[in-house]
């Protein structure tokens, strides 16, 4: 508290330097930069200014976006891009974790959905790379009967991009959309993270960066011929990283190479720019066993992951301006085309040896009765899943700037493609040799699953109206149209048009020496679902015949196989509502913004238990039973509000100090959207009868949990030109974290029953049978109470200094020093328990060189 | 329980020098004075000859044993275990006391036992929960197995004794709101001994062997065993496929009244389960029994841990102590948290390792100590503590009481 009041009383004492005012759109600039790269304009200009921005800068126009650049980027010395989000409001800093898959959660409590039934928060998080959304669409890399091992932290199927894969080195510029994107961002749910590439001639750049955990090695350079009219453009980075410094067993490492080409041509009536770019990711996570320590010798795991992208971009602008004393007319196009494959490989190998004898070894693939035999009791289980997605992206748009009686246009129309396939071969293993022997799965080939094919058109306007002198409004409004096309007319969202109308409006003040605005924003966003959601595996319920035993000599056993198709042919993509207010104010280079937000996303994508009962048939006798299994419907709910805030000063320059407050509070609701069939606590046999085979109650409860946090970012970063140094300190404080599960009614309102496979209502009767009583689930009112941290500070520390012309150092350390309160939380018969936190720091250093 | 703990960073050698100068000044305390005078005041209900007095004091701190026929003798100051043998109209009787803190003269009560309650008979000998190691390093589970023996003089119907494992973790000590030990064992399994009257009879001293699967085990495990000749074996029926057990034909199997899962059961391998056999009384059937809503018991606990403690709640099926033949209790000796059910049906645990992962567990069983042959017959110490009654960590042998 002290160190804040000492900063904001130098705030108030030193005299704030007259600002240069900076043109934030006209005309000409407008000519090929949207409002954002006015903004950038700005930010640029600061740099001329000796102003280096080592923090996210809020966006003013528009929606609530987090702009980060260069300078920022590399004062944060990141490894991957995950560890850029903590700038944003309510980011806390993350040691980076290489070894685990890495996606986002944007607007959300940073230990937050621990669940994947929430996954659709960062499946609807678009990554555009220059432009170009990177699909995760076809990723189907998972190992498919091991839940629990090697496989389960690493893969990120159905959850978004795995930011790992993103090195940060070729990076001038990012942008997250936290808010509402425009209508030409399409496929989302949660919010854009826009990524734009050094394209521009640069000297020769190396960075070496180590910490505790991994080395990180970049180079690049960028090359100008003829005026700059072509530049091209090369990056290469290696990354090593391992889970524990001590154990070189499991680790995970990346290469990207990147070569990125522009070349424009100017004749007589028009303007022409091509850039091609080829980019190459690679990575392995690998875990073995140690051989000199351990029995399981043979336990190994790798995941090999490479991507090869290429992205065409060509834009046309005529010199075709219309110019009237009072309007103009310009117009420009432009097409688009991404080309991605992937080939991806785990290969995974077990010792596996049986716990308990006689398991059978299941390869039927038919329904119907099989006779099958028992698995040896020892083996080596190979397991390989082989992924080949290919993913294309093709949008032609047209821009159109003109402008009507007072009003500046910048409207743009696009249509877009979207394809992803997977030709792999999918899980590859033997059925007789599994890695897993009482999971009951098939492989499937991945080339099997159908193609999605998405189109998607959008039509949106930026309109600047400048109503008085001292009121403008800039307002942006968009819809877009997004449809499943040739998915086959069982699919209920086959063909169907899903409309995401957008609009953001800012009403600015603008004065002598700045501007305050206000803002509101309100639009809907539609994620599509993955092929794996709407081609799930056939599931293969082996059954046998409970009343006939398997004696110690026998060589066989009879089985049932039943084949279930979990396809959801109603399921709907995911819709996120969003809409947020905000003020700001912009004013010498003093810039406030916060914003009120509210997401609700009702419908997203969750594995839900659905019930058949089963009459099946081995040797001649028949029984019933219920079969659950899951499949993906819409049941999930994340519902997010929240306030951001972010204030900027400008760099003081008796101090040479610049100062950054920024935070929010954070609250998501996580639950489930529709009745349920559970089984949470369901006894299993009571006097002979399995209760889950013959009776499942369907309960009408709101299974879910609520997560709430207040942080704040303190940063004061300062920077001497002359000595070329750079200092952050930030002081990072989580005021609150709070937890708390929902309230669950544990009596059922239904039971289904296998005798005659019907819903039965659940009334008082079924509450005194002997066996249906059990379906009544107990729950006491103190699992659901709401569970609250206090207080945590952090002070982090980032250096950078130049050495020589051509070398900068840098390091950093995250909890150089802590504040962790012991607090009290309820014991037991009334009494408290303390408990007393610790933290470590993590350090970091790197050296940069500029040839 | 209330835990108060803070981190203060204190310079190495200042820890040190109390500790090097505390062990000179330590060793200078071991004199006469300070010594204190123990006296035991022994009850024994219903007995009225007691003869062969042998009282052990344990020194906890120095482990060191003090043994004396007497009831009353001087010992050094410290802290205790005590227990007491004797022989009480002519059978063996035992008494003890944890924990008696001696630092002046004092009198301790003791209560002295028969060392065998002779009503019930039956009690659990052996139990190997732990299971085997291949030798090549991976765990096997099949051939878990429980040695039940006839502790009387008499000839036993083994019928409807029912094998029954505790609900609650003697590792995860539970806050209960209504605490029902006193009344109720609450049970996750029950398997019960076919027949009604007298289709197994069980000679005194003599062993009844059950296993998770009665067939030879070293064809999967050679460090398992052939266990195809047990009396009984427990036998899940399951409708899938990826859930199998096996079942001898030669071997009568266990009717399964209830368990908490529906894929086959294991006892729990790290020893974090008690076990215990008992009977229905007569007249009370299966049916009766679940259809009892006061024995289908709802009750909130408070789960303690370090980071506090977390509401939940729970029903189980109980059974009314009274119905309980014998118990044991078991948990690893390191992290014992709280003995599952009342101490009057067992007031002490054992164990086969300090902790439950401990990798040495596998192929160790505990085992009932023998107090010696009478008559012929071999006779088992059953003293309601398991901490004394048994063997901890023992070679597992399912045929060690077999004559």
């Amino acid at each position: 508290m002290k160190i804040r009041s000492f900063f904001i009383s130098l705030l108030l004492t030193v005299p704030v330097p007259g600002t240069v005012a900076l043109p934030l759109s006209s005309p000409d600039s407008m000519r090929w930069n949207s409002t954002q790269q006015a903004i950038l304009d700005s930010v640029e200009q600061m740099f001329t200014l000796q102003e280096v921005v080592v923090t996210a800068q809020e966006q003013t126009a528009r929606s609530s976006a987090s702009v980060i650049g260069k300078e920022a980027m590399q004062h944060l010395q990141p490894s991957s891009f995950t560890d850029i989000l903590q700038t944003l409001p309510g980011g806390t800093t993350k040691d980076p974790n290489l070894t685990n898959a890495n996606t986002i959660r944007l607007r959300e409590v940073s230990n937050g959905a621990g669940s994947s039934e929430y996954d659709a928060s960062s499946l609807g998080t678009s990554f555009v790379i220059d432009g170009a959304p990177v699909s995760t669409d076809a990723n189907m890399q998972y190992v498919q009967s091991d839940v629990s091992g090697a496989d389960s932290k690493r893969n990120s199927v159905g959850a978004g991009v795995d930011m790992r894969t993103i090195s940060t080195d070729d990076i001038e510029k990012v942008e997250i959309i936290r808010g509402i994107a425009g209508a030409e961002y399409g496929d989302v749910t949660s919010g854009v993270v826009r990524i734009e590439r050094t394209s521009k001639p640069t000297p020769w750049r190396a960075r070496f960066k180590a910490d505790g955990f991994s080395k990180l090695l970049f180079f690049g350079k960028g090359i100008g011929w003829n005026n700059e009219q072509t530049v091209l453009n090369f990056g290469l980075d290696y990354l090593n990283a391992k889970a524990d410094p001590t154990n070189t067993l499991e680790n995970y490492q990346r290469i990207t190479g990147s070569v990125r080409l522009q070349q424009k041509w100017q004749a007589e009536g028009y303007r022409i720019r091509w850039q091609s770019h080829l980019d190459y990711t690679g990575s392995m996570d690998n875990e073995k066993i140690d051989p000199d320590i351990h029995n399981n010798r043979e336990d190994s795991y790798r995941s090999q992951y490479h991507k090869l992208s290429w992205n065409n971009t060509v834009v046309f602008s005529p010199k075709s301006r219309v110019e009237s004393q009072k309007t103009y007319f310009d117009w420009r196009l432009s097409v688009q085309a991404n080309l991605s494959g992937e080939i991806d490989r785990i290969d995974q190998t077990r010792f596996v040896q049986l716990t308990t004898p006689k398991n059978p070894a299941i390869d039927n693939m038919q329904e119907g009765e099989a006779t099958v035999a028992f698995l040896p009791y020892k083996y080596t289980a190979q397991h390989t899943v082989e992924g080949l997605p290919l993913n294309v992206f093709v949008r032609p748009k047209a821009e159109f700037y003109f402008s009507t009686w007072r009003l500046d246009h910048k409207a743009n129309i696009g249509i877009e493609w979207r394809y992803a396939k997977n030709f792999g071969r999918g899980q590859v293993y033997d059925l007789s040799r599994p890695l897993n022997y009482s999971s009951q799965l098939r492989p499937r080939a991945y080339y099997d699953i159908p193609a999605t094919n998405q189109l998607a058109w959008y039509i949106q306007d930026d309109i600047t109206f400048p109503v008085h002198e001292h009121v403008s409004l800039d307002l942006n409004i968009g819809l877009r149209g997004t449809s499943l096309l040739g998915l086959g007319s069982t699919y209920a969202v086959s063909g169907k048009c899903y409309l995401d109308p957008r609009a953001n409006l800012t009403v600015n003040f603008p004065f002598a020496k700045g501007k305050v605005y206000i803002a509101a924003a309100v639009g809907q966003h539609t994620k599509m679902p993955t092929l794996l959601q709407l081609s799930p595996n056939l599931l293969y319920m082996d059954l046998q015949a409970p009343d006939k035993a398997i004696a110690p000599a026998d060589e066989t056993m009879q089985i049932y196989t039943h084949i279930v198709n979990p396809t959801n042919y109603a399921l709907q993509p995911a819709r996120n509502l969003k809409w947020e207010v905000r003020a700001g104010l912009d004013i010498q280079r003093h810039r406030l913004s916060v914003t009120y937000f509210e997401e609700d996303m009702q419908n997203a994508f969750r594995s839900m238990m659905q019930v058949e009962p089963f009459r099946y048939t081995i040797s001649e006798s028949t029984y019933n039973r219920l079969l659950p299994y899951s499949s993906t419907a819409n049941g999930s709910r994340v519902y997010k509000r929240g306030v951001e805030w972010q204030y900027q000063s400008p760099r003081i320059p008796a101090i040479c100090t610049r100062f950054t407050l920024n935070g929010a509070w954070l609250r998501t609701v996580y639950s489930n959207s529709e009745q349920m069939f559970s089984t949470e606590k369901s006894p299993g046999i009571i006097d002979g009868v399995n209760v889950t085979d013959h009776y499942i109650g369907l309960y009408d409860w709101t299974e879910g949990y609520i997560r709430e946090s207040l942080s704040s970012n303190l940063v004061a970063d300062v920077y001497i030109q002359k000595i070329g140094l750079t200092v952050s300190a930030t002081l990072e404080t989580t005021f609150y974290t709070a937890s708390k599960t929902m309230e669950k009614n544990g009596r059922p309102v239904a039971y289904i029953s296998s005798e005659d496979g019907k819903l039965h209502p659940y009334g008082n009767a079924e509450a005194e049978d002997a066996i249906l009583k059990t379906l009544i689930f107990d729950y006491n009112t103190g699992q659901f109470i709401r569970r609250t941290v206090p207080f945590e500070g952090y002070l982090n520390l980032r250096v950078q200094k130049s050495v020589t012309r051509f070398a900068t150092i840098a390091l950093y350390v995250n909890r150089l020093l802590d504040i962790l309160p012991d607090y009290q939380v309820s014991g037991t018969n009334g009494g408290m328990v303390t408990i007393h936190r610790t933290s470590s720091p993590y350090f970091g250093m790197e050296i940069n060189l500029n040839i | 329980m209330k835990t108060n703990y803070k981190n203060y960073f204190v310079p190495w050698y200042l820890v040190l020098c109390p500790l090097v100068l505390g062990t000179f000044v330590g060793c200078e305390q071991q004199t006469a004075e300070n010594t204190a005078r123990l006296t035991v005041l022994l009850h024994a209900e219903g007995i009225d000859s007691i003869s062969n007095i042998s009282l052990t004091a344990h020194d906890i701190n120095m482990n060191k044993d003090y043994k004396d026929s007497t009831l009353s003798r001087t010992l050094p100051q410290g802290y205790y275990d005590l227990s007491l043998s004797a022989t009480g109209d002519g059978q063996p009787i035992r008494a003890y006391k944890r924990g008696v803190a001696l630092t002046e003269d004092c009198t301790v009560e003791l209560k002295a036992d028969f060392v065998t309650k002779g009503n019930a008979g039956f009690v659990l000998a052996e139990i190997f929960f732990a299971g085997t190691e291949t030798p090549e390093g991976k765990r096997y589970v099949g051939d878990k197995y429980f040695v039940v023996f006839n502790n009387s003089a008499d000839t036993l119907s083994a019928d409807g004794l029912i094998l029954v494992e505790a609900d609650l973790n003697s590792v995860q000590k539970y806050n209960l709101d209504n605490d029902f030990r006193d009344k109720y064992f609450a049970v996750d399994a029950m398997y019960r001994i076919p027949g009604e009257g007298d289709t197994y009879r069980v000679a005194p001293g003599e062993a009844v062997l059950i296993a998770d699967n009665a067939m030879d085990h070293t064809e999967a495990n050679t460090n398992s065993f052939d266990l195809s000749t047990a009396d009984f074996e427990w036998y899940d029926l399951s409708s899938s496929a990826g859930v199998t057990d096996v079942d001898n034909p030669e071997v009568t199997n266990l009717d399964k009244l209830y368990c908490y899962t529906y894929t086959i059961r294991v006892p729990h391998n790290q020893g974090h389960k008690s076990f215990g056999l008992a009977r229905f009384p007569e007249g009370v059937t299966a049916e009766q029994y679940f259809a009892t809503d006061s024995l289908y018991v709802q009750y909130n606990y408070e789960l303690v841990t370090a980071a506090g403690t977390f509401s939940q709640s729970k029903k189980s099926y109980m059974i009314p102590n009274e119905w309980i033949v014998d118990a044991v209790n078991l948990a690893p000796s390191e992290t014992f948290q709280w003995l599952t059910f009342s101490d009057r049906l067992d007031a002490g645990y054992t164990y086969v390792a300090p902790t439950g992962s401990d990798k040495t567990r596998f192929g160790k069983a505990v085992r009932r100590k023998t107090l010696g042959i009478m008559n012929g017959r071999r006779l088992l110490m059953d003293t309601n503590n398991s901490t004394d009654d048994f063997e901890a960590g023992v070679s597992a042998d399912p045929f060690y009481f077999r004559n």
